[in-house]
């Protein structure tokens, strides 16, 4: 049992080893503050679990979980049927990418230049994001900050299965 | 009478701006081949197919004679995507992204994928914006969001064919 | 078992590092059971509160210019004296009047979190009256005279949304406006602040779902033209399909809601319109005079995503006017008063303003 630990142990090591190396090939990554907004978070009203993961320079967020998955009107899982582009509204939901193009503005601690989607209208609202303890204050807007509504979503952990 | 015409005025100008861009009367098409791959294991439901696009479409336009400022906008006219056999009746759709480090990720194309189909034709976006700016961007990328109906242990590849259109004014 | 897991994840993490450096070091992609997003624990706490709006609500303006213009309509007038309310008054005689101008409206959001959201807004709407003068009609000429003056509504608000948790909140409204025929250069008369008109509505409501919500309250208000103490009701619905629902907040207004689109709406209903103008400067008696006008606004309403957040909206029906009554405030010494629906304070000109059609065309920067 215990050899088995020491191994787990040692394998565990080397997987972080190897992961910090790969990481370091950009070193932008480890900097500054920006990865810490990877995860998985949960809007206020409790709709759906955005993971918010790094891809390039730049920071995304797809929706991995619906609380009501299937369209009512449809009894077909949830598609994109607000999108402006008519050709487009039968990407499904669960999947999408509703956070986009997020930086890390290492000065006010901001992730910046993104745009954050509501499928509910189809409209798509410039986003900036700051977080405190766990939990992110997200703000749409349109064109200037003032005019925007800001939105609170929660990290959320996966349970450890047994 | 006069705030009459005012009002016109304003609304006129106003859709003016909103409709105006200049036009272009030449295209050229410009295509690119890749493949976009996820790797295994990978798990039912959205998964990313990736790939870095190195667009030698400077060089394209410049065989061409045709200058970087020429080009009014870039569309994609045909994105199509080609399934091995091995994961055929896998792929339920495919939604195809594309974006820069400078420029936003944009949605280009989309297809449900029919049962058994090797080869997939997506439907591409009507509304298309920046694709000049992020071909010609120092990296490009395209992700397809391939969602699947069960587990895979392997690789998922997606060979892609993409056709642009470079509009552009003589 | 875990070993093998452990393992399997070395595996899974050479792999995904040797695909992604052929393509591009810098993506951390991985790939996942989308099951287990079922099980999760929070880290983070928040407290959930309800939203402002429901689905499908018509979307809400920041800004707003617009301009509207009516048809004829006839107005008769009676002499300056003393009319109960419930008189029948002899209102011998009458002029075409019409009427155009902009209005320009303006709401921004102050704060504007989940558990508040404060706006404060400002608008300036005006009515240029046009009319065909009868000659010799003396009272009837001397208050069209008042009204070509044009009349000019300014005023600031505030609104708060408060939730008070994930079903019922509370909405308050405060309004303070200037009214009347002023203008502001040299020649005519300016506002004075005495004369401003203060609107409050105080309204808790319930959210039971995204497409319900529904509050019971109080309004003092000046829509019917004159002071009034009122209940509201609001009832924000949209239809489990989706395609129709109701935006109500009556007796201030009630629309049909037709979603032709997500970027496509059409409404039809009617709106309670008006306010107290002072009238400056009179040649009459009477120097403190104010026209009660309230009209409603029958109509069906278009609006139209034009791009982004540019929408525009084109409404048209008829103006049926509910009041065109001038009072004077010189026995209550320049004050207001409250008359409600039963009092019987008499009216100084006893007038009434037939239907008229009109066309509302607005350009607006909004939030969905």
């Amino acid at each position: 049992m215990n050899n088995m630990k020491k191994s787990i142990t040692l394998v565990g090591l080397l997987a972080l080893l190897f992961t910090i190396s790969s990481f370091t090939s950009n070193p932008a990554s480890v900097q500054d503050g920006g990865d810490d907004i990877i995860g998985i978070w949960e809007p206020s009203n409790g709709k759906a679990r955005v993971k918010i993961e790094k891809i390039g320079s730049k920071y995304y967020g797809k929706i991995v979980w619906l609380r009501e998955p299937i369209d009512p009107a449809t009894s077909k899982p949830k598609v994109d049927k607000n999108n402006e582009d008519e050709k487009m509204r039968n990407v499904p939901l669960r999947g999408y990418r509703m956070l986009k193009d997020f930086t890390y503005d290492e000065a006010s601690k901001e992730w910046t230049d993104g745009t954050i989607y509501d499928p509910e209208s189809g409209s798509l609202y410039n986003c900036v994001i700051t977080m405190k303890d766990d939990v992110l204050n997200i703000r749409g807007y349109v064109g200037v900050k003032a005019l925007g509504r800001t939105d609170t979503w929660k990290r959320l952990k996966l349970k450890k299965k047994n | 009478m006069k705030l009459i015409q005012s009002t016109i005025l304003c609304f006129g100008l106003l859709s003016m701006m909103v409709s105006c861009s200049p036009e272009a009367n030449n295209s050229k098409e410009f295509s690119i081949d890749t493949v976009l791959t996820a790797s295994g294991p990978l798990f039912e439901g959205s998964n990313t197919c990736q790939a870095e696009i190195s667009s030698n479409i400077a060089e394209y336009i410049k065989e061409n004679g045709i200058s970087k400022e020429q080009i009014v906008d870039i569309t994609l006219k045909s994105a199509a995507a080609s399934i091995d056999t091995s994961n055929l009746n896998l792929v339920e759709s495919i939604n195809l992204q594309v974006f820069s480090d400078n420029f936003p990720m944009q949605n280009v194309a989309f297809a449900n994928v029919e049962e058994g189909s090797q080869k997939v034709q997506l439907e591409v976006a009507d509304v298309q914006e920046q694709l000049k700016a992020i071909l010609f961007d120092g990296k490009s990328y395209i992700i397809a969001d391939a969602t699947i109906k069960e587990d895979l242990d392997d690789d998922l590849n997606l060979p892609m064919n993409l056709n642009f259109s470079i509009n552009y004014h003589k | 078992m875990v070993l093998k897991r452990a393992t399997f994840s070395l595996i899974v993490l050479s792999l995904a590092s040797v695909g992604f450096a052929q393509l591009d070091s810098n993506y951390v992609e991985e790939e996942e059971d989308y099951s287990m997003y079922d099980d999760v624990e929070d880290v983070g706490e928040i407290k959930t509160y309800c939203s402002p709006k429901i689905f499908d609500l018509s979307p809400n303006r920041f800004l707003s210019l617009g301009y509207d213009v009516t048809g004829s309509g006839t107005l008769k007038t009676s002499d300056e004296g003393a009319y109960k309310p419930d008189d029948d008054v002899a209102r011998n005689d009458q002029s075409d009047l019409k009427y155009h101008g902009i209005r320009i409206n303006a709401n921004i959001p102050v704060i504007s979190k989940s558990k508040l959201v404060w706006q404060i807004g400002g608008g300036f709407n005006q009515a240029r009256i046009a009319t065909n003068q009868i000659a010799n009609a003396g009272d009837h000429n001397l208050l069209l005279d008042e009204l070509e003056e044009n009349l000019t509504s300014i005023n600031l608000n505030t609104t708060i949304f408060k939730p008070l948790g994930e079903k019922n909140f509370l909405l308050l409204q405060v309004l303070a406006e200037q009214n009347g025929n002023y203008t502001f250069g040299s020649s005519g008369s300016s506002p004075d602040l005495a004369n401003t008109k203060y609107s409050a509505t105080g309204l808790w409501g319930k959210r039971p779902h995204d497409r319900l919500q529904w509050g019971v309250g109080v309004s003092r208000t000046y829509r019917a033209g004159e002071l009034n103490y009122i209940p509201v009701v609001m009832y924000n619905f949209t239809a489990e399909n989706r395609k129709w629902g109701t935006e109500i907040l009556f007796p201030a207004k009630a629309f049909y809601r037709r979603k032709i689109d997500s970027r496509n709406i059409l409404l039809a209903g009617f709106e309670l319109e008006g306010s107290s103008y002072r009238l400056y400067n009179t040649k009459f008696n009477a120097q403190n005079l104010e026209l009660r006008r309230s009209e409603i606004r029958l109509r069906l309403d278009y609006q139209k995503q034009l791009k982004g957040f540019i929408w525009m909206g084109i409404q048209a029906g008829a103006v049926l006017n509910y009041s065109y009554n001038t009072d004077d405030l010189t026995a209550t010494s320049n004050t207001d008063f409250y008359r409600g629906f039963f009092g019987d304070q008499t009216y100084a000109f006893s007038n009434a303003l037939s239907p008229m059609p009109y066309v509302n065309l607005s350009l607006n920067l909004v939030s969905k």
